[in-house]
């Protein structure tokens, strides 16, 4: 192209005048007639068209070079690598010896195969011969058969319209039937002599044949892995051809995987853009089982049985991960998934290895795996609580104890009564004195206080640089506690009894069932069992320094005597044992507390106080003149309804005057969407994500006015609960579960309406304090012996008859079923909704019938005798009691339920079941099983000649006498009488 | 369909291209052989246990007298039971206290696995009352358990780690048979109908531990190496000690109890 003379091979120009001397031409010779050089002009052109070249070389390379396929590549390494071991595995559990064996033998058959050629050949061709030939005749029999059919056709019309040439195709069909049936037989003959020759052949090479297939089955497996393995790897040519840019349009191995959710929207302004799920691009292994000591991101989930897979409640297909999981569901890098470190070294970690920062602008950061169950509550809202979600269960749990529902309106809470005592009765309960101490700071008095710290904290005490606030908060109180005082209207109780010996009470309190509710002081948490149901009640700490005996008498006597709202059910406690515990619980005393002296009450700081709450509706002037008008108690009272207004008390308690006030908390229902540019994170240095700020909001409410200039009624007001750091974990974690995120109807939880209801309301009477329930709760187990627990209520609504279970649940003290327990089923005074509430509980989540059943056992007199039989062999009367009386020489604790009551009392499928396997319905149970599996895990009966050892017939027999003779209960009228 | 028949042939195409005519591979390939990594472990050679633990369970001080037992409620074992019966809690003769567990609890090679005796342990109810009344075994052993009274019986294994055992033994002469896939110690044994009857079982994964004797005696045979082992009894607790011993060694180990230690589990 390049030429040295400028005249060849360029364009012919007209020759431009010669310039005049005094102009210096450069280069004038090498480029003749032009104003450039061409051989330059070449030169750039090659080097721009190479590095136009090279960028776009480099500009696709980068592109094509993504972080999935790294881990794309990773995993078929992986896969791979397992294959490989896998096939060294069965390679070496095979028998190897068989397999030589098999070898050997093939062989040998080879070897005679070998002598007999000749005659195989024969075979073999005589085979392929006849083969032919039945080819042919075959064709022929079907054409025969198609001509007849068609002349049969032509012979059947003719004689139904009586046409004359009848007779002719008759002697024709005639004809062609024959030559049909002449064919047929042929082939007939011929299949015959194929099946002879094969026969014949066999017996030269049916034997190899035979041990070739044995020889393929035993290398199944492996052959199976060998294919995979060439599938996984089919040469690096192949594969890098199959991902090579372009030729990736057709079938690469290396591909963005993802899942489409059905009806699951991403909510953008203006547009809802569906949810795509990219996640198992890199998660590759995620629901294999085998990658469960993978590195991530390949290892599997941890809890296939109940997600992804398709057999689970959760399937991938259908779920997604990010619906969980939250995150950016179309990111295909690390950092752009929003994945969250879970503790500071594996933020460190990860910023190292990854280059991770957060993510400013991501609304929907992924749940860190502490908080992952938050993720849960989206689709089951519909019950109160999340099957096996235990760490949000007790943050749940928490709010409901704590009453956060009172100031801020939360999905779940709605129409539960507020947490605290009705202060409209309150003078008569306590003094005034004694609220003024408490208010200032209810931890200090007990330890274990639900009432929150509204005085001296973070930005309202000594520590804000402000010296004021001592004389200020103590105003506050004293107008709060008048207020009360001038509206409180104290219930007449008679006088309650004051000689109670409190060393029995305190065994009674120890043992009848009051640490299901109430603990006395810090509870000790057992490792493997959380008792977060025994603050449901107030912790009894330091109760004699609060409340008069004689008051604890009239409240344990009969609580809705002294607050007819009361959640405290009755003990049936009897006037001596009433009498004992207040003696008991009147003993618990902080001496140091009492003793202590009362804030002195500063005229200026109330002066102060009033002021300040005159102004919100006044000016300056007018404020001023109303203060001088008003006397000390004026300004109490006035101050103290502010207050209480301004601090939303009545979220709690009952305050005469606030009975129809709003909470004045903010509405938390979507609290885990809330953007976080909304969240005022005052001047900490915190992390900004929503977790970060409601746990520090938590910590430490008023926080985040530390720095901040404010007039006092500018300040925040939510109050410090001190929680301790696990419930503080527990409670945000559900915050950042409420997110406005529609989930589709067919992804909610589908807890049928009647089980739902039953949580809600055994939450409400904490019956899991005493009892498990669905494997949980039995929060007092830990204060008692183990023969000493509360029953176990699993399978509750299959075992007891709707009629037995409404009347004790009535009247729990007419039924003395377990003589041997110290703690009482308590007196609810449920009312029929009530009771039916908890009786179809039970019966939904045992998917029973229910209220109407049939307890009638369909029997015979001769399994009556049988039963009876059996009934005394195994000796149930041993621990069994068949009367109300104890058996000499036993103790009730030695005793088991009286069976007298079982036919009234147990439904008669549940006996069946519970005689042949108690541990299964009830783990750790005294009762034995008297049929224990053998090897094969069949049950064994230990009489194998009664009814010829068959356990179900013999269970059944015992069942029967148990009802029928034990119990008296009824016969089935099979035989249309019904007999007695 | 045409969509995706053109990779397929564009790949096979490749695949022809690059392996070339590899052809089938003959059925009768023999794979290789597994590598060192092939599966199963190691099962330890009982012969290397050569070294031997001996030594003595003492007590110092009075014995604290057994419970006396009630057994008024079951005329049977009334009847059968020796005279003025009392609890086994605490055996102590010659100065030595019986029916301690002693077992090796660390120091142990990890990963080496142990063969399974295949003989079982046994445990009889006679009288009301169990022989042996402490003993230990392996993981996955059979126990059998046997009945020789003429009342009913239940025995219940108090298992934490293992799922529960409790089955009723109405006959007489009845053996039911069970195992432990999980190692516990203790394992309380008890029988529901006749609350006095107890035993306590040790299950490991390994079989170094034994029973101290009449007298208090014990011995132990273990591999080389350095261990801890621990002496628990039921009312007394656990007591460790380190020990080092080198092949065919002879090391002597006493432990000694008194009435001021006290169980911390049971």
């Amino acid at each position: 192209m390049s030429s040295e003379t400028p005249n060849e091979g360029g364009h012919k120009k007209p020759p431009i005048p010669t310039p005049a001397k005094k102009i210096p031409a450069l280069n004038i010779d090498k480029r003749g007639d032009r104003l450039y050089e061409v051989i330059y002009l070449h030169k750039w052109f090659a080097i721009s068209s190479l590095l136009l070249f090279g960028f776009t070389v480099a500009m696709v390379m980068v592109d094509y070079s993504r972080e999935w396929k790294r881990y794309q590549r990773e995993f078929v390494r992986l896969q791979i690598q397992r294959t490989q071991r896998d096939m060294q595995q069965v390679s070496s559990s095979l028998d190897r010896a068989k397999f030589q064996q098999l070898q050997q033998q093939l062989q040998q058959t080879r070897a005679q195969q070998q002598q007999n050629e000749a005659q195989i050949d024969k075979i073999q061709k005589q085979l392929n011969d006849l083969n032919a030939k039945y080819y042919a005749a075959d064709e022929n029999y079907r054409f025969a058969k198609a001509v007849y059919d068609s002349d049969k056709y032509e012979y059947e019309e003719a004689v139904a319209t009586k046409r004359s040439n009848a007779p002719k195709l008759a002697e024709k069909l005639k004809e062609t039937e024959k030559r049909m049936n002449d064919y047929k037989a042929q082939s007939e003959k011929l299949t015959l002599d194929i099946r002879a020759s094969n026969t014949e052949l066999d017996k030269y090479v049916g034997k190899r044949n035979e041990i070739q297939k044995d020889m393929e089955t035993m290398l199944a497996d492996y052959t199976r892995l060998q294919t995979r393995l060439n599938t996984l790897n089919p040469g690096v040519i192949v594969t890098s051809f199959r991902n090579a840019p372009v030729f990736d349009f057709m079938n690469p191995s290396e591909r963005i995987n993802q899942i489409i959710v059905n009806n699951l929207y991403n909510d953008q302004p203006f547009k809802a853009i569906p949810r795509v799920d990219r996640c198992t691009t890199c998660h590759l292994g995620i629901d294999q089982k085998t990658y469960q000591d993978a590195a991530q991101p390949f290892t599997t989930h941890p809890n296939l049985d109940l997600y992804l897979a398709s057999s689970s409640p959760h399937p991938m297909e259908s779920f997604g991960c990010t619906t969980c999981h939250a995150g950016l569901d179309r990111a295909t890098s690390f950092q752009n998934a929003g994945h969250m470190p879970h503790s500071e070294e594996q933020r460190k970690e990860w910023q190292k290895k990854y280059n991770w920062h957060e993510q400013e602008f991501l609304e929907t950061p992924m749940l860190t795996t502490n908080d992952i169950q938050a993720g849960c509550y989206k689709c089951h809202n519909a019950s109160p609580e999340v099957p096996q979600a235990a760490a949000f269960n007790s943050g749940r749990d928490l709010i409901r104890i704590y009453g956060c529902f009172g100031c801020h309106k939360l999905p779940g809470y709605e129409n539960i009564r507020k947490v605290g005592p009705d202060l409209s009765t309150v003078s008569g309960k306590l003094t005034k004195e004694w609220v003024r101490k408490w208010l200032a700071n209810p931890k200090d008095f007990k330890s274990q206080a639900r009432m929150p710290q509204f005085w001296w904290n973070s930005n309202n005490s000594g520590s804000t640089g402000n010296t004021n606030w001592d004389k200020r908060n103590a105003a506050e109180i004293n107008a709060i506690a008048e207020y009360l005082w001038s509206k409180s209207k104290p219930k007449q109780l008679p006088p309650g009894r004051t000689n109670g010996n409190a060393v029995a009470g305190k065994q009674i309190v120890e043992t009848v069932g009051c640490f299901g509710c109430h603990a006395i002081g810090p509870i000790q948490e057992a490792a493997n069992q959380t008792q977060i149901r025994r603050r449901h009640g107030f912790n009894l700490e330091n109760q004699g320094s609060k409340v008069s005996q004689s008051w604890i008498y009239n409240w344990v006597k009969d609580p809705t005597q002294v607050w007819p709202e009361t959640k405290m059910p009755s003990l049936r406690l009897t006037d001596e044992e009433a009498a004992n515990v207040a003696a008991y619980l009147s003993s618990l005393k902080n001496p140091e507390w009492e003793q202590r002296p009362l804030p002195e009450i500063d005229q200026a700081a109330l002066d102060d106080v009033t002021l300040e709450l005159l102004r919100t509706n006044s000016t300056d002037i007018e404020a001023h003149e109303k203060l001088k008008d008003m006397t000390a108690e004026q300004k109490n009272l006035f101050a103290g309804e502010r207050l209480i207004s301004r601090y939303g008390c009545f979220g709690c308690h009952n305050v005469p005057g606030f009975e129809k006030a709003q909470p004045i908390g903010t509405e938390l229902t979507e609290a885990g969407s809330k953007l976080i540019s909304q969240l005022d994170f005052g001047f900490l240095p915190i992390e900004h994500s929503r977790r970060a700020w409601y746990e520090q909001k938590l910590k430490d409410p008023r926080i985040f006015d530390v720095g901040r200039v404010k007039r006092p009624e500018e300040l925040l007001k939510m109050p410090n609960f001190r929680f301790s750091d696990k419930d503080v974990e527990a409670v945000s974690g559900v915050l950042v579960s409420l997110v406005k995120d529609p989930v589709p109807l067919e992804m909610r939880d589908k807890t049928p309406q009647a089980v739902a209801d039953g949580r809600q309301f055994i939450a409400e009477k904490n019956c899991r304090g005493c009892h498990l329930i669905e494997g949980v709760g039995g929060d007092i187990r830990p204060t008692k012996e183990q023969a000493q627990w509360p029953p176990n209520l699993n399978t509750e609504g299959f075992k007891t008859q709707p009629l037995w279970l409404h009347s004790f649940l009535k009247d729990p003290g007419s039924v003395k079923l377990r003589p041997w327990l110290t703690a009482r089923m308590p007196t609810f005074h449920f009312t029929e909704q009530q009771a039916a509430t908890i009786e179809r509980y039970f019966s939904a989540l045992d998917r029973v019938d229910y209220p109407f059943i049939s307890t009638d056992v369909e029997t015979d007199t001769q399994r009556l005798s049988v039963g009876a039989d059996l009934f005394m062999k195994l000796q149930c009367t041993s621990c069994h009691p068949t009367s109300n009386a104890i058996p000499p020489g036993k103790s009730p604790e030695d005793l088991a339920p009286n069976l007298q009551l079982a036919h009234e009392r147990l439904r008669p499928d549940w006996v069946l079941q519970w005689v042949r396997d108690p541990q299964k319905i009830f783990p750790g149970t005294r009762m034995p099983t008297f049929f224990p599996p053998n090897d094969k895990g069949v049950p064994v009966s230990p009489f194998p000649n009664i009814l010829g050892g068959d356990v179900t017939a013999q269970i059944q027999a015992i069942r029967d006498h148990l009802f029928i003779t034990v119990g008296g209960g009824r016969r089935a009228a099979r035989s249309g009488t019904v007999t007695k | 369909m045409h969509k995706r028949s053109l990779p397929l042939c564009a790949s096979l195409l490749m695949v022809a291209l690059v392996a070339g005519c590899g052809g089938g591979s003959n059925e009768t390939n023999v794979p290789p052989p597994g590598g060192p990594g092939a599966p199963g472990g190691t099962t330890f050679d009982m012969s290397k246990a050569n070294a031997t633990i001996t030594g003595k369970i003492s007590f110092e001080g009075t014995p604290p007298p057994n419970d006396k037992i009630q057994m008024s409620a079951d005329p049977y074992c009334a009847q059968h039971a020796a005279q003025n019966p009392t609890t086994e809690t605490v055996k102590v003769s010659d100065g030595g206290l019986e029916n301690v567990i002693v077992f090796v609890s660390s120091g142990l090679s990890a990963g080496a696995t142990y063969a399974t005796p295949t003989t079982p342990v046994e445990i009889n109810q006679e009288n009301c009352h169990y022989t042996p009344h402490v003993f230990t075994m392996m993981t996955n052993q059979p126990l059998k358990v046997k009945n020789s009274d003429m009342t009913l019986h239940n025995i219940h294994a108090w298992a934490e780690k293992n799922p529960q055992f409790n089955v009723g033994q109405p006959v007489k002469d009845m053996v039911s048979e069970t195992k432990f896939k999980n190692p516990e110690v203790p394992l309380p044994v008890r029988c529901d109908v006749h609350k006095w009857m107890g035993a306590f079982i040790g299950v490991f994964d390994h079989p170094f531990h034994t029973v101290s004797k009449s007298g208090g005696s014990f011995e132990l045979k273990v591999p080389p190496g350095n261990y801890e082992v621990t002496a628990w009894h039921e009312k007394f607790g656990k007591k460790t000690m380190m020990v080092q011993v080198g092949d065919n060694d002879k090391k002597e180990l006493n432990f000694s109890f008194n009435t001021n230690d006290k169980g911390t589990a049971d």
